[in-house]
């Protein structure tokens, strides 16, 4: 992906592995994006694939027992790799935030709702005193919280789990930045408080143009919110394209799996499931890490990496049949004319 | 949330009301008979005689708890039979030692674990915390008569920086009254120090790795406002809890530290007369030292239940 | 001092009958993958208890014997740590003093073990007014200050070996109940239980066979940690004069006793000292060893 004037934030060559013994284990390998502004980019995958590293990466946080081994950050030129932490501070919160997991173990519990967001205008020097609670309330009513003064002078153990992600939201935004970094903003809550969490993601991305990376494996979510997607395996990634493409022309061969996973309401679930068994980091072959559970490997899959090759304009997929990629039934299974050739 | 606190006072006062019973049991009530344990082989028919009258032995041991309770809830706990002094005064005076010296272990106490604690957190897994883990080993393990006397030899004796022994009703000066107190003192904080250290980091390394401490640093604030601001309000409960432990703990380290240094105070008073079998003055010392021990043990359950504050704002 | 145990796992090795090969294999790669400390401490205590065992019977010296030299002399070839004041073998009367020590803190330890464990985890399950008031009982019980109670004991009923074990394991069964239950509150609601209790086993039974080897970690860990304790509690009763009287080489006692005359010779003080010291710091840094190898083992990920 080449730099274009309008990406607010540029990945390239991103590499973190962790510690497992003696050794260093890849988790993320060679990923590269780019995030346009006011666009929203989706990352999809399984538990494990990676995405989450990623996420955090982008703002320089290394997860404990990691370690950042190559790659480049940009954002607005600069790269959040190659900065000590300080002078990353001033930069998160106001360039760039993120939006964690799990929004009750992520308020402090000894704060007030209130104070923890003004707390980023305030120690940022966006704003102070009665200027930094008004802007907060604000927020807050933006962010759809019913009675926003109160929720000021609330601590985060008297929310709700989607009251408390409003306001971990309304944090991150606080600042203004250019891109908003969320992990799974939405597991771990109940399906109506997601849908009105999405809602109201969108709504704050056409309010306030921020640019929005989200990291989810839940692709019903994505479908509703990103404008691009793109798929991670095994701290790869291997398809990514603008998300109507995506989800009607998948081009990989694990996306096609993923996407027939989802179960439908007008057609009675397929015998075999789409995607088998799990991914294990321990038995990756050399080429292509789907290769033990792609229906539509060839021995040569597993010796030959894939690189992500454009399919059409702003599609990409790193598979070298992703031409005949539509003979694959939905199931996953190659179909009689390509077991001929299989072998 | 109110509830939890008032019954588990209720309780601390039932508790000592039921110890009080136990201590007099132990004391007066056990097989053999006061009176010729306290005249020894010396005793005549009619020595026994008059003591046991004295000591209302004749009386139902029951009856003797019901009069020594009722007595003791007015401030009047007899007459020391080996001073003759009411036992109150005496009691009293060396409280008062005692007290000093626990205010000095607690104002070298307090700065030394907050310090220590807060500093090995946030360095762990450098030189600093296994240093410092070394020395906490030692502290809660090597007992602290054992840590009493060596630091006497190094200290009193080679070095004569302290006096060794702390005889402190013959201190002259407030100099020499406070370089008496300093070796005991010190004996008493490095064991509670190392105890409160070892919780203290354990306690404060689990809120340093928490979700809202990492997310405090992604929103951009420098460490020490995350440390501060968020890390530290949640330790304090488990500090104070800690720190009342070991106040509670102290009821039987005096004990020990005061008999090392020769030291007057409650502890040294306790040995001392059981040693003469000195019936009132034990039983005094014991009430006063499981009173302390109790409250302090209050202090510490509430402390937890107050500083949590899911259970201080409700839900 | 309480000391929370921060892991409580079960151990390895449960009731089913595994072929005898794998168990030891488990326990061989068990013990090679605790740290350091924790097996350099393994040793040390199998040097303790091995001189326990077999100490009275090569000590150069009896513990009781007067003017085998001079008074306070210097370590030397004749007498490894030197004379006491009355001139007997410090040396020797270390190495006797082992085993009542050790022999005491045990005893008194897994007496406290027992009894605590059982109750906690007897009215854990039985709930009601029953657990309640024997909680309760235990609470106040644990409400005294353990050294004052201790010399309360041994001052009225006397300072046997005995009475010693019996005053400590008093002192150390509520508060070892506490942590149990605390144990056992955590897997109590658990459905095996519930499936136990429907099924009508007796409470005794549920505790055996099914409690029990899920909390044994917590227990294990309880017992040695206290074990220490144990050891420098009885050191402080013998320092006080409340443990075995003279001529006894108990070494609490002998530490008084050296203390009068510690300008003469320190080692009469320092080397029980420093036996008491060594031996509850190896308790502490090996069971906190095993503590760890076993939560890494339970909680460990690919």
């Amino acid at each position: 992906m080449s730099l274009e004037a309008n990406d607010v934030l540029a990945v390239s060559g991103l590499h973190v592995a962790y510690r497992s013994g003696a050794a260093w284990v890849p988790a993320v390998e060679d990923v590269s994006f780019a995030l346009r502004s006011g666009e929203v980019l989706g990352l999809a995958g399984e538990s494990g694939c990676g995405k989450s590293t990623v996420a955090y990466a982008l703002l320089g946080e290394r997860r404990p027992g990691s370690s950042i081994r190559g790659g480049q950050v940009l954002l607005d030129g600069d790269d959040i790799l190659a900065m000590a932490e300080r002078r990353l501070q001033p930069l998160r919160g106001t360039k760039i935030s993120f939006v964690p997991q799990n929004p009750a173990t992520s308020l402090t519990p000894t704060m007030t709702c209130g104070r923890q967001v003004t707390e980023v205008l305030e120690y940022h020097g966006l704003a102070h005193g009665a200027e930094a609670r008004r802007r907060v309330l604000d927020l807050f009513d933006a962010v759809g919280l019913p009675d926003a003064a109160a929720a000021f002078a609330k601590y985060p153990h008297q929310m709700s789990g989607g009251q408390q992600q409003r306001v971990v939201i309304a944090m991150a935004l606080a600042g203004r930045p250019r891109v908003v970094v969320l992990d799974e903003p939405t597991t771990g809550l109940d399906v109506t408080t997601q849908a009105r969490i999405l809602q109201l993601l969108a709504q704050l991305r056409d309010r306030f143009g921020t640019a929005m990376l989200y990291v989810s494996h839940d692709l019903a979510a994505l479908a509703q919110i990103c404008d691009r997607v793109a798929v991670m395996y095994a701290g790869r990634i291997v398809e990514i394209a603008a998300a109507r493409s995506l989800f009607d022309q998948p081009r990989h061969p694990y996306t096609r799996a993923l996407l027939a996973a989802i179960p439908r309401l007008d057609v009675p679930p397929p015998m075999e499931p789409a995607l088998k068994g799990s991914l294990r980091r321990d038995e990756l072959p050399e080429g292509c890490p789907f290769t033990p559970r792609c229906g539509f490997a060839l021995p040569v899959c597993a010796t030959t990496r894939q690189a992500l090759s454009p399919v059409s304009a702003g599609h990409a997929a790193a598979c070298w049949r992703w031409r005949d990629i539509d003979e694959l039934p939905a199931g996953g299974q190659p179909g009689p004319r390509l077991a001929a050739h299989a072998g | 949330m109110l509830r939890l606190v008032a019954t588990r006072t209720l309780f601390a006062f039932a508790s000592l009301v039921v110890v009080s019973a136990l201590i007099f049991w132990c004391v007066e009530g056990l097989p053999g008979d006061a009176a010729s344990r306290i005249l020894g082989r010396d005793a005549t028919p009619e020595g026994l005689a008059l003591l046991r009258h004295k000591l209302h032995l004749d009386l139902p041991a029951a009856q003797r708890y019901g009069e020594w309770l009722w007595h003791a809830l007015r401030g009047d706990f007899g007459v020391s039979l080996a001073a003759n002094r009411p036992v109150l005064d005496y009691v009293w005076s060396r409280a008062a030692n005692t007290s000093e010296l626990a205010g000095l272990v607690l104002l070298l106490y307090t700065p030394l674990s907050i310090v220590l604690g807060i500093w090995t957190a946030i360095s762990r897994g450098r030189a600093v915390d296994h240093i410092a883990s070394i020395l906490v080993i030692l502290g809660m393990c090597v007992p602290e008569f054992v840590v009493g006397i060596v630091l006497i030899v190094v200290f009193a004796l080679t070095l004569h920086w302290f006096p060794p022994l702390a005889l402190i009703d013959r201190a002259d000066s407030i100099g020499s009254f406070l370089r008496m107190l300093f070796l005991p003192a010190l004996t008493l904080t490095i064991a509670m120090t190392a105890y409160a250290v070892r919780m203290m980091r354990e306690n404060l390394i689990d809120v340093l790795d928490s979700g809202y401490v990492q997310m405090a640093r992604l929103k951009g604030l420098p460490r020490w406002r995350v440390l501060v601001r968020h890390a530290l309000p949640s330790a304090l409960g488990p500090a104070i809890n800690v720190t009342a432990l070991n106040i509670a703990w102290l009821m039987g380290g005096i004990v020990v530290v005061e008999t090392v240094f020769s030291f007057p105070g409650l502890g040294r008073l306790l040995i001392d007369a059981i040693d003469l079998k000195d019936i009132p003055v034990i039983l005094a010392v014991s009430l006063l030292l499981t009173a302390v021990y109790i409250f302090c043990n209050l202090v510490a359950d509430i402390a937890v239940l107050l500083l949590n504050p899911k259970l201080r704002h409700g839900v | 001092m309480a000391y929370e145990p921060s892991l409580s796992a079960s151990l390895p090795g449960g009731q089913s009958a595994v072929a005898g090969r794998s168990q030891r294999a488990g326990a061989l790669r068990f013990l090679r993958r605790m740290p350091a400390v924790a097996r350099i401490s393994g040793l040390i205590l199998i040097v303790y208890v091995a001189v326990a065992l077999t100490g009275p019977l090569w000590a150069p010296y009896s513990p009781r014997a007067v003017l085998t030299g001079m008074s306070f002399e210097p370590p030397s070839r004749a007498h490894w740590l030197g004379t006491d004041n009355l001139g007997r073998d410090v040396f020797s009367r270390v190495v006797v003093g082992t085993q009542p020590v050790l022999a005491m803190a045990l005893s008194a330890t897994a007496l406290a073990t027992i009894v605590g464990s059982g109750l906690a985890l007897y009215l854990s399950l039985r709930r009601g007014l029953l657990d309640e008031i024997g909680m309760r009982l235990l609470e106040i019980l644990a409400s005294v200050p353990p050294l004052v109670l201790a010399l309360l004991m041994i001052s009225g009923l006397g300072n046997g070996n005995g009475l010693i074990v019996l005053a400590v394991a008093l002192l150390f069964a509520p508060r070892i109940a506490r942590v149990v239950r605390a144990a056992a509150m955590a897997i109590v609601a658990e459905d095996y239980i519930t499936a136990a209790v429907t099924r009508g086993e007796g409470t005794w039974s549920i505790v055996w066979r099914e409690m029990l080897p899920n909390v044994a970690g917590t227990i294990l860990v309880e017992f040695a940690i206290r074990c220490g304790f144990a050891v420098v509690f009885i050191g402080a009763l013998g320092f006080l004069g409340f443990g075995a009287p003279p001529p006894a080489p108990e070494w609490g006692l002998m530490i008084n006793e050296g203390r009068a005359n510690i300008n003469a010779s320190l080692w009469p003080v320092l080397a029980p000292a420093g036996a008491m010291a060594v031996l509850v710091v190896a308790i502490n840094l090996f069971t906190e060893g095993v503590a760890r190898t076993i939560g890494a083992a339970a909680g460990a990920r690919p």
